[in-house]
């Protein structure tokens, strides 16, 4: 049985008529994703039960700031799926320039993210106070978008790996798709935390 | 799935975003505000998962096994939330303490006619898995 019969033979005695790679992802997807919905419950229990939770973001310009990090990561995911796309038609230079974008996306989403840190930390914002009000604020905000910014590092040394292993020719169409499941679910994410981080408090 | 799908997916996502982004400007209510915000953020989501993460296409079993139990617990986090919003139990229980004998006879009643659908939906399932 050469290696090709082997995955075939593998993904269709799979109940989920998927490989193992795919399916091990997706059970790490499903858990990760309860990481960070106990955080934005956590989040959202303190701030209801703290009425003087401060509300810092004006519209312009950190909602603004916020908007362009979220319009990058979304299109991140777009060329990430694009490159999972190239791929399934056996293109791979085009997939790993499709990789190569995604992961530019990343690292400047990164970029806006820490350089707005740098803003509120400069305003005197940190994990145990803040000028405003709830102290909790600093600790809710910095563990739960740095916990998110952690899974954009990890995403683009990932894409990195896989984008040096197809230039040398290894890897196959699967292997880019686990690697698109990961970077769409860091995308995903980041669909809850702009919403109640950001846009909820949004300054009156 | 062609490149124009992904693409209209990725503009319609675009669209909800700035919806989203449009309430935060217009400085909608907060009850309004984060209702519209979760519902759209979880079609979002519903959008990436069946597109972008190609669910989709899979076998139907795949979702089936990974997602009710997420939900499921998701759910049993939010019931914390209430408690929150100071201790609403308590309040309910004072209320009903404070109420003369004949009127908490009648809650109790009312609560025994709440749990016949619950009672009955749990039996019909539990039957039809005895008898298979």
């Amino acid at each position: 049985m050469n290696a090709l019969a082997a995955v075939e033979h593998a993904e269709s005695s799979s109940p989920f008529g998927i490989g193992s790679k795919k399916f091990g992802m997706w059970l790490f997807v499903v858990s990760d994703a309860l990481t960070f919905a106990t955080l934005l419950v956590c989040y959202t229990y303190a701030r209801i039960a703290n009425p003087n939770w401060p509300t810092p973001f004006a519209f312009s310009p950190s909602i603004v700031f916020s908007t362009v990090m979220t319009l990058v990561l979304l299109s991140s995911s777009l060329t990430m799926v694009l490159a999972v796309h190239a791929m399934q038609q056996d293109e791979r230079p085009a997939a790993v320039r499709w990789i190569a974008a995604t992961m530019l996306c990343g690292a400047v989403f990164v970029a806006l993210h820490l350089t707005e840190w740098k803003h509120l930390v400069a305003e005197g914002v940190t994990p145990a106070s803040n000028p405003w009000g709830a102290p909790l604020f600093g600790a809710a905000f910095f563990g739960i978008t740095g916990l998110h910014m952690l899974h954009v590092t990890i995403g683009v040394i990932y894409l990195a790996v896989v984008a040096a292993g197809l230039g040398r020719g290894r890897f196959s169409s699967e292997d880019v798709e686990v690697s698109g499941i990961y970077w769409h679910f860091v995308d995903l994410v980041w669909m809850f935390v702009f919403p109640l981080i950001y846009l909820m408090s949004v300054k009156p | 799935m062609t490149k124009a799908i992904l693409v209209r997916v990725w503009i319609f996502l675009l669209v909800l975003t700035s919806v989203e982004v449009w309430l935060a400007y217009i400085h909608a209510s907060p009850g309004v505000m984060l209702a519209a915000l979760m519902g759209l953020s979880l079609l979002k989501a519903g959008y990436i998962i069946a597109y972008f993460m190609h669910m989709k296409f899979e076998r139907r079993s795949l979702g089936l096994s990974l997602f009710p139990i997420l939900i499921l617990c998701i759910l049993a986090l939010l019931m914390l939330l209430p408690d929150a919003a100071h201790a609403q139990c308590v309040m309910c229980k004072r209320t009903a303490e404070a109420q003369n004998s004949e009127q908490a006879r009648r809650m109790n009643r009312g609560i025994l006619v709440l749990a016949i659908p619950p009672v009955l939906i749990l039996g019909a399932i539990l039957a039809r898995a005895a008898r298979r």
